[in-house]
């Protein structure tokens, strides 16, 4: 696969940079041509050269801001994290008086906090969601019915749920393999949550899950 | 078209989706016309960057059934509060605003209070030295000054004489000591438990009848206790105050050194008593006796400024005062000092002051901070040219700057012009919600966020401010060429002190020093205009003065240049600092102010240039890249300014870029 990519670079880079006339060489032997694009083409908008521009061409993706994150928690759960504004400072969030500017480092204090974070607020909304009857007032099982069995879930019903809070959580909705993957992983912790008799942490894990994960605190 | 083409492959490679025979027309619709993130990852993305929180489910929902995400869609995030505080976050971290390691902070005028007697409202600051002979001592907690006269509260009367015959004021109404103790930095004080008052020490014999006179009155929690207070052994400076001095009576009065050297700093403690003297001769100025600690009484008064209660307080005599001016001396009681002159105090409802648990302090901090974001926020809000942000003379206050503007509030803290006469700010009570604020007008010279109390502290020099407008607003450094020459150090050019010349300086300073002059008319490390009226270019009075080698000009001159270094400084004495080594097209500079140097910003267009930099790196999370301002930058500046630099259309255009649909 690598050698073909290779191939492929070398190829297009001849044609980007052959002064050579490739009308005069024989058919058999031309390269595949680009051809000019059609005057009634409608306009290109060219992207700059990733050499040239920092290896971007798009945006940069970045970490939420500690504002950012305060508000995802809020939007996404429902509720707030009780030391999110006590951590702020640790989690970058600048005063302008004597830092001037907001960190959006991805590092291990973050990693931390914000697994103390999540676990606070999943946990809560999860005990809460237990006791809503309603499913549409629900925040991590809207689309399970109420008082089921969690190891009764069908497939089907597991995996819109999980579909529905990527949406919720990330943006993104869970496909594929993926998708397959997490529901599988809601199974097990179900076994372990109801033979714990703690049922809040079957989805409160999901939940946490989603939280930590890049897609949520990135974008 | 070659270019072109070669752009397009290089688009294909670095997605690695196609392989070079494909044709054209399906190159170009692939790989290099915008290959957008999917629409709930693209909301989610514009919320962040627009309102700073994702998308709700049910916005998730509502855009994934219209299917696309339309320009109409991003204006409509636009009006929405969310995006107004959004921009005041951006705006914030822009100009840096928050002057909360800006502003002197001077615990001395702060107001506290403590758990005994009556709880008088106090300062204790280190200015209680010179009003009442040691720092951190408040006034009598359990007198009322003007009871002064009422024996059963004296608390010395052995040493005070009869009780009808004390003055609680002098005749201009100051008040005056109700009590008194010794010091204990001087004196060693040992508590005689099993007497009752001094005189009964003596009666018990627990006390030499000559040291009847150097006996006080202590409180405790239990009430009054006499102590015998003797010149301290253990110290070198009081241990060498061995000789008695003797009344008619034969009490000592005073213990004198017999031998004093030169270097000796004491050679002699009197008794205290209630007399106050003249400090340094000067007639309504006053000093307790070394080693005696004189404290006045309480009175009530109407409850602080700060305070929403309509009841009156009580407040030490001297903190409870409002005068304008020492009776006596004829000096102002607003400036610095007033602490420190018996006759002033703090003010009516104690305007110089401030409440002891720093809530008025913050809540200035943070008013003051806060304004140059609201204008901001004004002129977005308004759709209005961007660069009004720059030169408008709107103004917002809220209860915290309205009253300090028009009480004149905080002396000796802060220093701040009020934008308008005092009497034309908008009136709101200090306790109005903080959050309660009011436009006005300000005055002529007003200029943006420019001439804001919150930017000339946040950035206290000429110099620091030129370099925080050319970081913010035209996105320029000041760093040295690269090939920049540091100069010899024998070179004789190192002893120019005109920076804006002195090699090795000047590849920086040519450029600061008459670009600051745009606020040569705002003091620095405060907040003050100076208006020409009363600060003229030239003060013959302080040229006197320096001439005289009064330097300071009793504190009259402080902007002025009042020594010189140089020939250009010799010239310049008498002259507003401002003007010193400045050229006559430099002057200009000072008179047109900061509106000026904005409105000559824009002519160069790099205002413009800048936001559009800003406003980019602010929504891709990285800089523009050389060759993305050859594609994006004149596009965007140029639609800024067909917008009248509107600020929303540019950020309108900037979403809408291919690289902003863009994650990599």
């Amino acid at each position: 696969m690598r050698s073909t990519s290779a191939s492929c670079l070398l190829a297009l880079l001849w044609v980007a940079c052959s002064s050579q006339e490739p009308d005069a060489l024989p058919a058999a032997a031309r390269p595949a041509q680009l051809e000019p694009v059609p005057v009634d083409h409608p306009p290109i908008a060219a992207l700059p050269d990733p050499e040239l521009s920092g290896g971007h061409v798009g945006r940069a993706p970045r970490r939420l801001t500690t504002a950012q994150l305060k508000a995802s928690i809020r939007v996404t759960t429902g509720r707030d994290w009780s030391q999110i504004d006590n951590l702020a400072a640790s989690l970058g969030r600048a005063d302008y008086a004597l830092v001037n500017a907001e960190a959006t480092e991805t590092n291990l204090v973050f990693a931390k906090f914000l697994d103390d974070g999540a676990r606070e607020v999943c946990l809560a909304t999860a005990d809460a969601d237990l006791k809503q009857t309603d499913a549409a007032l629900r925040i991590l099982s809207r689309e399970v019915p109420a008082n089921l069995d969690l190891t009764a879930i069908d497939e089907s019903t597991l995996q819109k749920n999980l579909t529905y809070l990527s949406i919720r959580f990330w943006g993104q909705p869970l496909t594929g393999d993926e998708l397959a993957s997490w529901s599988s992983t809601f199974k097990n912790i179900a076994v372990r949550a109801k033979a714990a008799k703690k049922p809040r942490e079957a989805w409160g894990s999901i939940c946490v899950a989603l939280m930590t994960d890049a897609r949520f605190v990135t974008y | 078209m070659v270019r072109s083409t070669g752009w397009l492959v290089v688009c294909a490679v670095g997605l690695g989706l196609l392989g070079p025979l494909v044709p054209s027309r399906a190159l170009g619709q692939a790989a290099c016309e915008s290959t957008p993130v999917p629409l709930t990852r693209q909301l989610r993305q514009l919320y962040l960057d627009l309102l700073a929180r994702p998308p709700s489910i049910d916005e998730y929902r509502a855009q994934q059934a219209k299917g696309r995400i339309e320009a109409s869609d991003i204006r409509e995030l636009m009006t929405r509060e969310e995006f107004y505080t959004r921009m005041k976050g951006y705006h914030r971290a822009l100009l840096r605003a928050n002057v909360s390691a800006s502003l002197p902070t001077n615990g001395d005028t702060r107001l506290n209070t403590s758990a005994d007697g009556d709880k008088p409202l106090e300062t204790r600051g280190n200015v209680s030295a010179a009003l009442r002979g040691r720092n951190g001592t408040g006034c009598d907690h359990f007198i009322p000054q003007d009871d002064c006269k009422n024996a059963a509260l004296q608390q010395d009367p052995h040493a005070e004489g009869p009780a009808s015959a004390k003055l609680c004021r002098d005749t201009f109404g100051v008040p005056l000591p109700v009590s008194f103790d010794y010091d204990t930095a001087l004196y060693t004080c040992s508590a005689l438990t099993s007497a009752t008052s001094c005189a009964d020490a003596v009666s018990k014999n627990l006390l030499e009848p000559r040291y009847l006179l150097f006996c006080d009155m202590r409180r405790s929690a239990t009430g009054l206790t006499p102590f015998k207070c003797l010149p301290d052994k253990a110290k070198p400076t009081t241990a060498a105050l061995t000789q008695e001095e003797l009344d008619v009576d034969g009490r000592v009065t005073a213990f004198v050194n017999p031998a004093p050297a030169a270097q000796v700093a004491y050679s002699r403690l009197d008794r205290c008593t209630l007399a106050l003297s003249p400090r340094n001769g000067v007639i309504g100025s006053y000093a307790a006796p070394r080693g005696c600690i004189e404290r006045e009484g309480w009175v009530k008064v109407d409850p602080p400024f700060w305070s929403e209660s309509t009841t009156q307080v009580t407040a030490c005599a001297i903190e409870a005062q409002a005068r304008a001016v020492n009776p006596a001396t004829q000096k102002s009681c607003d400036t610095n000092n007033f602490l420190s002159d018996r006759s002033c105090g703090c003010g009516e409802r104690f305007r110089r002051c401030e409440s002891g648990d720093r809530t008025v302090y913050d809540a200035r901090v943070a008013a003051i901070s806060e304004e140059p974001v609201l204008i901001t926020d004004s002129v977005l809000r308004r759709d209005e040219d961007y660069f009004h942000i720059l030169t408008t003379r709107r103004g917002f206050v809220n209860g915290v700057l309205a009253s300090y503007y028009r009480q004149d509030q905080g002396t000796g803290v802060l220093a701040i012009t009020p934008p308008l006469a005092r009497e034309a700010v908008p009136d709101v009570p200090f306790t109005a919600p903080p959050e309660q604020w009011v436009e006005y007008l300000r005055g002529e010279n007003a200029s943006g966020v420019l001439t804001t109390p919150g930017w000339l502290y946040r950035f206290p020099t000429q110099r620091s401010r030129v370099s925080e407008f050319y970081d913010a607003f035209l996105c320029q450094s000041f760093v040295p060429p690269v090939d920049a020459i540091a100069p010899d150090p024998e070179d004789s050019c190192n002893r120019e002190n005109n920076l804006a010349k002195r090699c090795g300086c000047n590849y920086c300073h040519a450029v600061i020093e008459p670009t600051g002059a745009h606020w040569g008319r705002y003091g620095e490390r405060n907040a003050q205009f100076l208006d020409a009226a009363r600060f003229p270019k030239f003060d013959a009075k302080c040229r006197d003065c320096a001439l005289a080698g009064n330097t300071s000009c009793d504190g009259e001159c402080g902007n002025y240049v009042m020594q010189a270094y140089d020939g250009d400084g010799a010239n310049s004495l008498g002259m507003l600092k401002s003007y010193l080594y400045r050229t006559p097209s430099d002057e200009a500079n000072i008179t047109g102010g900061p509106r000026l140097l904005a409105e000559r910003m824009l002519q160069t267009g790099e205002l413009e240039r800048c936001t559009v930099k800003r406003i980019w790196q602010e929504l891709l999370g990285r800089p523009m890249a050389t060759q993305e301002e050859t594609l994006y930058l004149q596009a965007l500046t140029e639609g800024f300014v067909d917008t009248q630099h509107n600020l929303k259309r540019l950020i309108e255009s900037v979403v809408g870029t291919d690289a902003y649909r863009r994650i990599d």
